[in-house]
């Protein structure tokens, strides 16, 4: 009896037979990375500060120079996680594909509208990005890389009523290849959104696509 | 008959294959879903005691190699047999491909092992699981200044 495996666990096939709308979940957790950074910053500007100040008092100058450089960074931190807790105020925006089984050479309609006040957007952009993504140790440490084979703008407005609600056609070519993911290796499609703000930290989403393996003919 | 390219074990040692295998497409392209049909033969004089057929995938490229078995078949007891013949289907995926960092090959590993003896026989036939006569292309492009890393899942 010849074992067999099952492909879907690398490559997405169908879960439902319906091909019902689908609500894209952002990959990005603003509210996480703010509060990551804004720790890492704050303990490090304590403890490095807390150091320095005490070298300032007894005249060490070792006291001072080391823990000096650890409060740079942790300066910096500190104002990467101002930039991102501002971006926590951003409006979120909300995305709907309107086929949930998408293949190679597929089309369908994303929609969009934003949870909060979108005005402050002046320019809206979507396009359509297919990445190579890979893994691989060197030495004791994982270094990651990628490379862009797909990137097609399909939407780009500076229309207030377009930004705040609207939606765009979307074509997978049909050339493509289908989303891939095993251990080290995986090929990933998404639409990015990017919503630019005047004086203030941009919005920027990727939404992921899974790109189904071809159907059998029937 | 047609034997495509194979990868030994012993690829150095000039001397003829013990076990020859052949496959229904000559170029080694299937499509998703498409039956293959696989013969195998020997020698009458050649003893066999088992042999193993396995359909894999795996990665090459930048990234660690990742792989894994699909389809596997093993018999047993072939000492009064001269030939064999075994068909199975391809599955959906993951499709053949030539990425910049990544691609996708698919290969029918053979495994023979000789009746009293300890030298086993390995080696293997590239499969192209593809919709067309190519494998899917992947070529590098500029990438989006604002989702420069983009994230997974």
């Amino acid at each position: 009896m010849a074992k067999t495996n099952d492909p879907a666990l690398v490559c997405p096939i169908e879960h439902v037979e319906d091909d019902a709308p689908v609500v894209a979940h952002s990959t990005d957790s603003r509210y996480a990375i703010a509060v990551i950074v804004s720790l890492f910053g704050l303990v490090f500007t304590l403890v490095a500060g807390g150091i320095m100040s005490q070298g300032i008092m007894r005249r060490q100058w070792m006291a001072i120079i080391c823990p000096g450089v650890f409060l740079l960074v942790g300066l910096a931190a500190d104002v990467l996680a101002v930039y991102l807790i501002l971006r926590c105020f951003n409006p979120m925006p909300v995305l709907v594909f309107s086929d949930r089984n998408v293949y190679a050479g597929s089309e369908f309609e994303v929609s969009w509208m934003f949870r909060g006040s979108s005005r402050s957007i002046h320019q809206l952009t979507l396009t359509l990005i297919g990445t190579e993504k890979v893994s691989y140790r060197q030495g004791t440490s994982t270094r990651t890389e990628e490379s862009t084979f797909f990137s097609e703008v399909v939407f780009d407005s500076e229309d207030p009523d377009q930004i705040a609600k609207g939606f765009c056609l979307v074509k997978i070519p049909d050339e493509g290849m289908h989303s891939f993911k095993s251990a080290d290796n995986e090929i990933l499609w998404v639409i990015g959104m990017h919503g630019s703000i005047r004086r203030w930290p941009d919005v920027t989403e990727t939404f992921p696509v899974q790109v189904l393996v071809p159907p059998l003919p029937s | 008959m047609f034997f495509p390219k194979s990868k030994s074990s012993n690829e150095d040692v000039q001397e003829p294959r013990e076990v020859e295998i052949q496959l229904d497409h000559p170029d080694g392209v299937y499509a998703p879903g498409e039956t293959v049909s696989v013969e195998l033969s020997w020698r009458s004089s050649v003893s066999i005691r088992s042999i193993e057929l396995t359909l894999t995938w795996s990665t090459e490229g930048k990234g660690d190699t990742n792989s894994d078995i699909v389809v596997e078949q093993r018999w047993d007891d072939l000492v009064s047999k001269t030939s064999l013949e075994w068909s199975f289907v391809m599955p959906r995926g993951p499709l053949s491909l030539n990425g910049q960092l990544v691609s996708i090959y698919w290969n029918l590993e053979c495994a023979v092992e000789f009746e009293g003896s300890s030298r086993d026989e390995n080696h293997g036939i590239p499969i192209q699981l593809s919709l067309g006569p190519n494998p899917i292309a992947l070529s590098r492009v500029e990438a989006v200044a604002n989702f420069m890393r983009i994230q997974s899942e």
